[in-house]
Order: structure tokens, then C-alpha cells, then sequence
């Protein structure tokens, strides 16, 4: 498998938690959500439209995100999303599977012969 | 923004929708955000080319791609059923079709077989006229 499908497989883990965390902070529309995640991972983790937006709506579609629109111009409509408390429970759980998961694996990959996970 | 840009965001946008399959979940909507993206990136970027789009978005391929593999599997079965029933009511009415229009064909066909042709006769009967040949005009 090409490091780049990795990349974008690890990605494709993480991108609801992400959304959800920066929504947790604050109210924000689609093109904010991307450039705030591209400028504080230094250009690092990138997220195309394509990905993000179809997750938006199924967050939406199972209430755990709400979304207001806001006219920015003549015929510009801006849509911010919101986190609901539903979607604020959601985070945590990701929150800690995530660090479960990732402790999980740190421990396999440090791990010898007999060596067992608690 | 100038008026080329506008053009070309409007033909990446348009080459998108095209790829986008049409049956994918929230389509339109998803669509009408990323062209809002497009737009608000142009705004803030207003010396921005077609390939800086390209660069910032990726292309409509990296974008329909995206879509596709984000889609959840529940969404995936979704598409795939409804995928199936609108081929199979494609088919039935072709089906449909194709047997009226063979039982149409038939009709006419048996129609032309046996119908019976009438056909009427009229003998008229003019009574016995005499002629005079001693004073007739061609005389």
C-alpha cells in the first residue's frame, strides 16, 4: 500500500474528531473549518472539501450538528454549523477511544515476546 | 475576482457536479458549500489562477474521490439499493415497452390478415334504346 493511501486512511480516522473539536470551540462555516486545521498543523493536515462536507451532513443528519445560514453579500449565503450536545458527547467518546487506540498501538509497537496489553 | 476567473471556477464547479455521481447523499448540497469555499477563497485570494484552484481544491477527480471514499457504509448500501432500483424499474420499463410495442406490430399485423374486404358491385341496367339511323347527327 502506497504511503500516501496511509496517510489518507489515518486521515479518513480522524477527521470527524477534528471537526468536531473545532466546533466544540466555537461556531464556524466550511471554509473556516479547513483553514483553521491547515494553519495549526503548519500546512501538515490538509482536508479537501469533498472529504469534509459529506461528514458535515451525516453529523447534521444524526443531530449532532445544527447549521444557521448568514448572508455575506448579494447573493452569498455563508453556513455555519454548530455542536450540539449530542455532538459534544460524541467528541468525548471519539476523544477517548482515540487516545485508547493510540495507546494500543504505541504499547504494540513497543511491545516484545509476551508482552500483553491492560 | 475578474470575469476569466469567475468563468473557470464556474467550469471547475460545473466538472465537479459532472463527476459527482447523482445519486450520492446531500449532493446538492455539497456542492452548493464547495462552491461557496471556491468562491470565499477567491475572494480572499482575488490574484488567484485556475491552477491555484486547482492546487488549493485539488482536482474534480481529488474532489469526487474524496466524497466517495468519506461516504459511511450505511450511506454506501444507501446508494448501492437505490443504484439497483432505479436499474431495475429502468429495465422493467424497457421490458414494458418492448412488448407493447411487439403486441402493437402483432395487432396491426393481424388486423391487416383479417380483415375482409368488401367489395361492392353495381350493375345498372339501362333500358333498351332505339336508335334512329336515319336521323341521327352523325348522319
Amino acid at each position: 500500500m502506497k504511503t500516501s493511501n496511509l496517510i489518507s486512511n489515518y486521515k479518513k480516522a480522524t477527521i470527524e474528531l477534528l471537526l468536531l473539536k473545532l466546533l466544540s470551540e466555537q461556531d464556524m462555516y466550511g471554509y473556516q473549518l479547513s483553514q483553521e486545521l491547515k494553519k495549526r498543523s503548519n500546512q501538515n493536515y490538509t482536508i479537501l472539501e469533498g472529504s469534509m462536507y459529506p461528514i458535515l451532513y451525516r453529523l447534521s443528519d444524526d443531530k449532532m450538528i445544527s447549521f444557521h445560514e448568514e448572508k455575506t453579500g448579494k447573493r452569498q449565503t455563508r453556513i455555519y454549523y454548530h455542536l450540539e450536545e449530542s455532538g459534544f458527547s460524541r467528541y468525548k467518546k471519539l476523544l477517548e477511544s482515540y487516545r485508547e487506540y493510540s495507546k494500543l498501538i504505541e504499547f504494540l509497537i513497543h511491545s516484545k515476546e509476551g508482552d500483553v496489553y491492560e | 475576482m475578474n470575469k476569466t476567473l469567475m468563468t473557470q471556477i464556474k467550469r471547475y464547479y460545473r466538472y465537479v457536479c459532472h463527476i459527482i455521481p447523482k445519486n450520492y447523499p446531500h449532493r446538492q448540497e455539497v456542492l452548493s458549500s464547495i462552491y461557496q469555499d471556491i468562491y470565499s477563497y477567491g475572494i480572499e485570494h482575488p490574484d488567484i489562477t485556475y491552477e491555484d484552484i486547482i492546487k488549493h481544491f485539488g482536482t474534480a477527480e481529488d474532489m469526487a474521490l474524496s466524497f466517495a471514499t468519506l461516504l459511511s457504509p450505511e450511506d454506501v448500501i444507501k446508494t448501492s439499493i437505490k443504484t439497483k432500483k432505479r436499474n431495475t424499474i429502468i429495465i422493467f420499463i424497457i421490458i414494458i415497452a418492448f412488448f407493447i410495442l411487439c403486441s402493437m406490430i402483432y395487432h396491426a399485423y393481424w388486423v391487416s390478415k383479417n380483415t375482409m374486404v368488401e367489395i361492392e358491385e353495381t350493375t345498372i341496367i339501362y333500358p333498351e334504346i332505339e336508335i334512329d339511323e336515319k336521323n341521327s347527327v352523325l348522319n
